[in-house]
């Protein structure tokens, strides 16, 4: 168990060392940033004077090492968009947000999709079983921006049930929160179905049922405890869908967090702060992936010796 | 005491039925046992039918605007009525089609190219070779994909080039590990052994004997993969940063138009998001349907 869990924290380290490579070369390889920060009417002396400043004279691997020292303090510069804010501040600044709406999506979609995975797990092949799959197959195919532009318009627009975009109480939370965890209900819901069809044919629920406990005690307590180690290690998944996801349905509903930034940052190519929150997506998802892991291998031995 | 063989029953091989090679074997059997499967492959029929003959369905250019026609709902002239410019949305649909497509194929093609190669050299170098690709792949789906996509395109700056070369790449590391997982196992099988004895090269066992047993996985994954990398198109166009403007996209239609006038002409956010929807719907079917078919190992992954 120790020698896995060090083989994959070395695994998880790994990765964020290419990530800061990755994140280091896309600022690098498309051209002289000098280009970009000085004026056109710039003379050969200010570039000198600039790229001494910014240590950019120096060799690549020189301000690589630079860049990872930095980084590694969660300094990564000044942004130019926002003046006077650091990009590493700016992102915890509006990270708080984000996780709010995430785990709130998470919350709704985790409520919606496992009670209906059960029961089209219970009653395979009727009508209902057949709704839940139309459910998944359209989770599957509309895109979130488009069901957070529909949601907006008949709740919002129309009926003025909710606000249309910002952020405030639990009513401004409601839109944004389904428009994001659309696609993992639809897709936990697929899991705990197929997951529960596998433990209801098992042994040990004939003999739950032998022994004469209740249709509901045998469904809701001793097969659902058992069919959930499965969906466990997709919510490593679930993370990286919804910091994805949080970067469309921020733009749609104007809520403030790391995923608006982000695309304000892009669009401003204001690039300190776009690593910044690359390097903390990237984090987050490879630090919940690690947990995972450590996690299922803790419920399922097999995996240890893989 | 000899061991007597069972005796072999002779087959009349004139009595079978002729044997149809498997690229035409899968649509039959599809249209058979896959009705699913049979109105994905429609629907995209329809889509390849409406890229490629935009130009005669529609009366109107994709980007002809006429100010005096602006907002106009529905009705026999503009059968889905027109955007803020006075565009036929209908037209755009058409022609959005027609880029999707051509951003989607282009860049499955690139994926799928580059899957192959990678996969297939991975899985038959094996090694140290294999270790350190895997872990580059493994670093790159640590990666949360559409934030990175977005980096990429804002350095790069949005056209449909880029688009589709960025959606490319990242396609064909993704699906490498499931073309190296297949090939992994046809590596293993007695014939390619067989193969070696009798003298084959490492080209012509890759070649010969190992690319045209990965070619049906590396279809499915290829269907399955346009619907991932049409969305991912339209979310990029969504966010301005994939296909640029003078160019209908599906995305860019409805982040233009759509959240913009919603009050005004919700038409503008629903027509090309049904477009959108269908597209990905049938890819996905199909997809799925092939799946079933060609490769059945791949199910429920």
């Amino acid at each position: 168990m120790q020698r896995y869990i060090v083989r994959r924290a070395f695994q998880s380290v790994l990765a964020i060392w290419v990530m800061s490579l990755v994140v280091f070369g896309l600022a690098r390889v498309t051209g002289n940033p000098l280009d970009v920060m000085l004026p056109l009417e710039a003379g050969p002396e200010d570039y000198e004077r600039v790229s001494k400043h910014w240590g950019l004279d120096k060799p690549l691997y020189i301000q690589y090492l630079i860049f990872l020292g930095k980084a590694l303090q969660g300094d990564f510069g000044t942004s130019w968009k926002w003046h006077g804010h650091s990009a590493m501040g700016l992102v915890w600044e509006r990270l708080p947000a984000t996780l709010q709406l995430a785990g709130f999506a998470l919350f709704v979609s985790v409520v919606i999709a496992l009670p209906i995975g059960v029961l089209s797990a219970v009653m395979k092949d009727t009508a209902w079983d057949t709704l839940a799959k139309i459910i998944a197959l359209m989770g599957q195919s509309l895109p979130g921006f488009w069901l957070g532009i529909v949601l907006m318009w008949i709740f919002a627009v129309h009926l003025g049930w909710f606000p249309t975009s910002g952020r405030g109480g639990l009513e401004y939370m409601v839109l944004p929160a389904i428009t994001l965890g659309w696609f993992q209900t639809a897709a936990i819901m697929r899991l705990v179905r197929s997951s529960m069809l596998e433990v209801l044919d098992s042994e040990f629920v004939k003999l739950t049922r032998i022994k004469g406990l209740s249709e509901w005690k045998v469904v809701w307590k001793h097969c659902l405890r058992n069919a959930s180690i499965a969906p466990l290690t997709f919510f490593a998944i679930i993370a990286g869908v919804l910091m994805t996801g949080s970067v469309v349905t921020e733009s749609v509903f104007s809520w403030p967090g790391t995923g608006l930034l982000v695309v304000d940052a892009v669009r401003a190519r204001d690039f300190q702060v776009v690593q910044a929150v690359v390097i903390v997506f990237a984090g987050i998802f490879i630090l919940t992936n690690l947990l995972v892991d450590i996690l299922y291998a803790y419920l399922d031995p097999r995996i240890r010796y893989r | 005491m000899a061991i007597v063989a069972p005796p072999v029953p002779v087959v009349d091989a004139y009595a079978l039925p002729p044997a149809r090679p498997w690229y035409t074997d899968v649509w039959v059997r599809m249209l058979r046992r896959k009705p699913l499967g049979t109105v994905g492959g429609a629907i995209v029929l329809v889509m390849l039918l409406a890229a490629v003959f935009a130009d005669v369905l529609t009366p109107y250019g994709f980007s002809q605007t006429s100010l005096r026609e602006r907002f106009i709902s529905m009705n026999a002239e503009h059968w889905l009525g027109t955007d803020q410019l006075g565009r036929d949305v209908l037209t755009r649909i058409l022609y959005g089609a027609r880029i999707s497509l051509y951003v989607g194929l282009g860049a499955v093609a690139i994926g799928s190219l580059i899957a192959t190669a990678l996969g297939i050299f991975s899985a038959y170098g094996g090694g140290r070779a294999d270790l350190f690709l895997q872990r580059v792949v493994d670093a790159w789906m640590a990666f949360p994909p559409l934030l990175i996509l977005m980096s990429i395109m804002s350095l790069l700056g949005p056209s449909v080039l880029n688009i589709t070369l960025v959606l490319g790449v990242a396609a064909g590391i993704r699906e490498s590990r499931i073309v190296r997982g297949v090939a992994l196992s046809i590596k293993e099988n007695t014939y390619i052994e067989g193969t070696r004895a009798l003298g084959s090269g490492h080209v012509r066992i890759t070649l010969v004997h190992i690319l045209p047993n990965v070619l049906p996985t590396i279809i499915v994954v290829a269907t399955t993969g346009l619907s991932t990398v049409i969305l991912t198109e339209a979310s990029l166009s969504f966010l301005g940063l994939g296909v640029p403007p003078p160019y209908p996209t599906w995305g860019g239609m409805l982040s233009l138009a759509g959240l913009d006038h919603m009050y005004r002409a919700p038409w503008l956010a629903i027509w090309p998001a049904v477009a959108l929807s269908l597209a990905v719907f049938g890819f996905n079917m199909l997809g799925d349907a092939l799946r079933d078919l060609l490769d059945p190992r791949l199910k429920g992954g």
